[in-house]
């Protein structure tokens, strides 16, 4: 846990900026790649 | 003098035939703002000069005999947490008051000036976006425009209460757990909470990576969708922007209902909706000839998840400041960011681990429903203050209780209108319907949002500030 700690501190220490996003964001599901939508009138 | 600021097909049509000005709509907006936001305390910055320069613009344009862009003239106004070139993003903090300001605008400021819209402030919200009530302590709190005494919803609280004040036809929100829909729903307003990975972050202060969304507050479905059609572009500087390509909803929102399948949900959107919320989903349904009890799956997880997701993101993120200078934070919510930076990583990582599985389950659901309906709020607005809220003889805390129904559906992602329902008729306070569709189907949503506008029964209503 002392090592872990020691880790975590490293981290800690690392400048990130509010608009650095994580490795993997959420997706709903994938974007359609053809549309189904009508087309417009 | 008549307000010609407000009214966006109108608005945009009237300077499109030169029968006003973008410059004298400008003033319009800024006459009606200085004569209510004094009681409203919807804006927290002002951009004048900018939107004069805009406006100033838009009128060249035309008097060049220039083909005008979609929403030229159309003034508007974002929630805090957009970047503003030259303007520092608050968030609605005390503690961003020391940061730089802004190099350039946020992404979707960027498409709307292009589109013509005439940017004229920035606006009230809870702070860093973590509350339903917008009870600001540092900048006061947002008053509803239909009631003085009540909250205007939260977090775009000032984003809702600038449009139902006739202020703006159109604001700028962020929803994480319902933060678009809530304000929509308790100011009487349009909202369009878009898919998750639609439209660009970029340029706006987070909450939580994983579940912030953007969207428009809007007087009507065609502000919606024009507003919402201005902003789509795929964007690869955002890791949360999944969108490959624009699919326009202008087009198609006048289709009509007919072959959709629309569903009303109940159990827990019935269980934790007050009789007016119930009563306003019961008149939807009516209107889009919707089949009543369809089951979300697992929508009281699903809310449990979203909770923690948002506690730990959100906890996270400030921690630094939460070690170092907690006493600055917001009073009402800092005791959340806190114990979510508290929270065991186990917590966090079985969240995410239902998430997969509740992804799968709600878009299953879709391959049977084209649109699901639910109110948006358990209850209409409450008074400023409000510690505890009775739902159905639930005694609830009601700061964390206002955004009950919309959490489960931001949480899988969900594309979902507000549309302003009132239950009293004439008198009394709006509550919301939620318009629900399936992942990448905005279109579908704003569909039976035009047919329910077209009722007669959602609209806005003009306040008596």
């Amino acid at each position: 846990m002392q090592r872990t700690s020691l880790m975590a501190a490293q981290l800690d220490a690392f400048t990130m900026h509010v608009d650095m996003e994580p490795a993997e964001v959420y997706s709903p599901a994938p974007f359609p790649t053809t549309s189904v939508k009508a087309s417009p009138a | 003098m008549k307000n010609i600021a407000f009214g966006t097909a109108e608005l945009i049509r009237g300077i499109a035939a030169g029968e006003f000005s973008a410059q004298e709509v400008l003033a319009s907006s800024i006459e009606r703002i200085e004569a209510t936001d004094g009681r409203v305390n919807a804006f927290t910055g002002k951009s004048y000069e900018r939107a004069r320069r805009e406006a100033a613009a838009i009128d060249k344009l035309r008097a060049r005999g220039e083909k005008l862009p979609p929403l030229a003239g159309l003034p508007y106004a974002v929630k805090n947490l957009f970047d503003v070139a030259g303007e520092v993003t608050l968030a609605g903090s005390r503690i961003n008051r020391s940061h730089a300001p802004a190099h350039e605008d946020a992404f979707l400021v960027q498409r709307l000036q292009a589109a013509g819209a005439v940017l004229v402030g920035s606006l009230n919200m809870d702070e860093y976006a973590y509350g339903f009530t917008t009870e600001n302590t540092h900048y006061g709190p947002c008053h509803n425009p239909h009631d003085l005494t009540r909250i205007a919803g939260g977090s775009s609280g000032g984003s809702g209460a600038a449009v139902a004040a006739q202020q703006v036809p159109l604001a700028l929100g962020s929803d994480t757990n319902g933060s678009i829909r809530v304000p929509a729903s308790l100011c009487g307003v349009w909202g369009l909470k878009p898919t998750f990975g639609r439209l660009s972050r970029r340029g706006t202060y987070p909450f939580v990576h994983n579940v912030d969304h953007l969207g428009p507050l809007a007087d009507s479905v065609e502000g919606l969708a024009l507003s919402y059609d201005a902003m789509q572009s795929p964007d690869a500087l955002d890791a949360g922007c999944h969108a490959l390509s624009v699919e326009s909803v202008t087009g198609s929102m006048r289709q009509g209902i007919d072959g959709l399948r629309i569903g009303l949900l109940g159990g827990y959107f019935a269980d934790n909706a007050t009789a007016p919320a119930q009563l306003v989903a019961r008149q939807a349904t009516t209107a889009l000839r919707a089949i009543e009890g369809v089951d979300w799956p697992e929508p009281a997880l699903a809310r449990s998840a979203a909770f923690i997701t948002s506690a730990s993101e959100g906890g996270a993120l400030h921690l630094a400041d939460l070690r170092t200078r907690a006493d600055e934070f917001e009073p009402l919510s800092v005791d959340r960011f806190i114990s979510g930076a508290l929270q065991p990583a186990a917590w966090y990582v079985r969240a995410q681990r239902f998430r997969r599985h509740y992804r799968e389950r709600v878009n299953a659901l879709f391959r049977h429903w084209d649109v699901l309906i639910a109110p948006a709020t358990p209850v209409s607005a409450p008074a400023i203050g409000t510690e505890w809220l009775d739902i159905n003889g639930m005694k609830l805390p009601c700061r964390p209780s206002v955004g009950l129904l919309t959490q489960p559906i931001s949480y899988a992602g969900c594309p979902v209108v507000a549309a302003p329902m009132w239950p009293e008729g004439k008198t009394g306070m709006p509550i919301g319907v939620q318009l629900i569709a399936a992942p990448w189907r905005e279109d579908l949503a704003l569909r039976a949002a035009w047919v329910l506008q077209q009722s007669g029964l959602a609209h806005l209503k003009a306040s008596n500030l």
